[in-house]
């Protein structure tokens, strides 16, 4: 009997045992550690994702949680980009701070100027976000309204307030200048795109959409479609498609070889070492060569 | 009759009181079609295998609630049921680190177990599955607690539950033709409660690339004091490009050590097996899968009559099973198997000598509404 009540006695002390959680914030997205690094410095800020992955199509890795798990702040890109995995990572962390509604949870979106809202969703549409396009973190504008949702949520960590505020004061005006350089002397261009990823950064750099290489979104194009496309294309004559990097690249071959419309391939998120506003002036230069 | 009164009952509530209550629900359906050489004695058939559906939401500040219910036929009999699959609290908010559910549900050890039937990878469970914990996993009512040690990147699991259910062959509802006194004596309670541990670790290469290994060990005691020490490893290895799995490679070794009294004397039983199923995709909509499993007893010449048989097969001795499947996902939402396996060195039911035997199989899997999201 005495047995029994030790063992139920240790295992209840090492359930409560938690070691407390250090000063760490954890994102979803390289970009948002970037810009955590510009208002908070001192923060310990790690990126779950390296940019190099579709941010849809992941699994809940007991890698993810672990991280979840010691932080005592989440940043999300929200929009359900990162609904297939990121719950399951909340829940297996048992980490009560993070949770939807603590103070730890940190959806970026709010405030963000969200595009593409769908009423009436429903799945036959393909993989499209109802509550709107996910991709806002392409778009300099956007991405200044998510850093200032990061710094009302860094508000509740315990970190010096005046600082915070002055640091964002000056990214703001960083952004501001950047979209000015970027955008300045920009003419329209007509260009296509594999998904709808570039909403919101054709809106800020003047590109016309005219077509998409999907015809339902997240479902890979017939030859029939493709086909006709290409005949669409002679006519839309747009400069370019537009791809991510994780996009089907035989589709996209396919393309180029039925339309002779060059295609080029973006990452759609910065490495976590990467300068945002480095890699967002390397897509454009990418693009407007 | 049962069956439409349930779906009316889902129905109505959903309409009325779920739209209100911001609960998720998620309606899934596994239809399979199964076809043996017909001089085998093993079924042919195509059927409806599962109807779930699952609800899950908030249920406080402190706890979410799951409810999921199924409606399910198996192979190798002609009743068709519905039963509660999981009706659990869980908590991530109690205790820092931890999770817990408490309830009924499928208990946290292994790698199938961990998954509904309509999740895993392929249509048929491999044997070592089957006899160990029933065509669909073990569940039970009781109390499990999953907690992280972020410092070594694992994840141990404890559990404790009633021991009146385990799975479907053994405790619950009977499904083998070979256990009906199992099926009349199912309202006894079990003489102990089961108990589990799990302990994981995982390995991360990449963001998309990671191998995780867990080693598990539980036991039970059933309604006829008859002990069951269960002791198993699980694999997995999954590496993912953009939308769909480039590699896949799973396997579970169990081993079982099984003592009953008979006639005042104690007897034990060894049994164990594996599988190892690799899996390439192509892209997302194409991928391949291989799998070899195997299952071994030690029971003796003449006892064969007293084992039950899993979908017609009894295994004597030993049990190889190879299949390959091709795998069509139409969306994320949708997938389309086909398999065809061949197993060897078998007892079939009603014969009494070894012999071969090769079936192929059909799965179509589609489901509507919110599914929760996967862990990996």
């Amino acid at each position: 009997m005495r047995f029994k009540i030790l063992v139920i006695h240790s295992f209840l002390s090492f359930l409560i045992s938690g070691s407390a959680l250090a000063q760490t914030v954890v994102t979803t997205l390289p970009e948002f550690k970037w810009a955590i690094g510009q208002l908070a410095p001192q923060l310990k800020v790690q990126s779950l994702l390296s940019g190099h992955e579709d941010p849809h199509f992941l699994d809940a890795t007991p890698g993810f949680v672990f991280k979840a798990a010691k932080a005592q702040m989440l940043v999300l890109n929200g929009l359900q980009l990162e609904t297939g995995w990121l719950p399951k990572v909340l829940e297996q962390s048992g980490n009560s701070v993070i949770q939807p509604g603590g103070t730890g949870y940190c959806d970026a979106s709010v405030g963000v100027e969200v595009l593409g809202k769908i009423k009436n969703f429903n799945r036959s549409m393909g993989d499209v976000h109802p509550q709107g396009n996910p991709h806002y973190t392409l778009s300099l504008i956007r991405m200044k309204q998510a850093v200032n949702a990061i710094a009302k949520c860094l508000n509740n960590l315990d970190i010096d307030k005046g600082q915070l505020a002055k640091k964002l004061g000056a990214l703001n005006q960083k952004f501001d200048a950047k979209y000015f350089e970027l955008s300045k002397g920009k003419t329209k261009k007509v260009v296509y795109v594999f998904h709808r990823e570039f909403q919101y950064f054709a809106q800020d750099f003047k590109l016309e959409i005219k077509g998409s290489l999907e015809k339902v979104p997240g479902v890979l194009p017939s030859a029939t479609y493709l086909v006709k496309m290409a005949t669409q294309a002679k006519k839309d004559k747009p400069v370019l498609v537009l791809a991510s990097s994780t996009s089907s690249k035989r589709v996209l071959n396919k393309f180029k070889e039925l339309s002779e419309v060059k295609y080029i391939m973006l990452p759609l998120h910065p490495s976590p070492e990467q300068d945002y506003f480095e890699f967002m002036e390397s897509t454009l230069g990418k693009i407007f060569e | 009759m049962k069956l439409l009164f349930f779906i009316c009952s889902i129905i109505f509530t959903n309409n009325v009181y779920a739209q209100i209550q911001n609960v998720n629900w998620f309606l899934g359906a596994d239809l399979v079609g199964v076809s043996a050489e017909s001089d085998k004695k093993l079924e042919s058939d195509y059927y409806l295998r599962e109807f779930e559906i699952y609800a899950y939401a908030p249920i406080d500040q402190t706890f979410d609630g799951v409810l999921s219910m199924a409606y399910h036929k198996e192979l190798e009999n002609d009743d068709e049921h519905l039963e509660v699959h999981e009706a659990y609290l869980k908590s991530s908010k109690i205790f820092n680190l931890t999770q817990i559910r408490l309830g009924k549900f499928f208990m946290g050890f292994g790698r199938l177990n961990r998954f509904h039937r309509h999740d895993w990878v392929f249509t048929d469970a491999p044997y070592v599955q089957k006899a160990f914990f029933g065509n669909e996993g073990a569940k039970d009512v009781g109390i499990e607690i999953n907690r992280n040690l972020i410092s070594m990147n694992s994840r141990l699991t404890v559990g404790v539950t009633s021991g009146n259910e385990f799975n479907h062959t053994i405790g619950g509802h009977n499904h083998g033709a070979d256990t009906g006194t199992e099926a009349e004596e199912k309202l006894e309670k079990a003489k102990a409660p089961t108990a589990y541990i799990r302990f994981a670790k995982y390995h991360e290469f990449a963001t998309t690339r990671g191998l995780e290994y867990g080693l598990n060990y539980i036991n039970r005691m059933d309604r006829e004091a008859a002990k069951y020490k269960y002791t198993g490893l699980d694999f997995v290895f999954k590496d993912r490009i953009a939308r769909y799995v480039n590699w896949l490679v799973q396997s579970e070794v169990w081993a079982l050590q099984q003592t009953h009294k008979d006639l005042g004397e104690e007897e034990t039983q060894y049994k164990s097996g594996y599988y190892i199923y690799f899996e390439k995709g192509f892209n997302q909509n194409h991928a391949f899968g291989l799998r070899y499993d195997s299952f071994q007893t030690d029971t003796h010449e003449g006892e064969a009559g007293h084992l039950s048989a899993i979908d017609g097969i009894i295994v004597k001795d030993k049990l190889s099973l190879a299949s390959a499947s091709y795998i069509y996902r139409n969306s994320e939402y949708m997938r389309t198997r086909f398999t065809v396996d061949h197993g060897q060195g078998l007892y079939l039911r009603d014969e009494d000598s070894e012999e071969s035997f090769t079936r192929a199989f059909v799965q179509l899997i589609f489901n509507m509404g919110a599914h929760p999201s996967h862990a990996f």
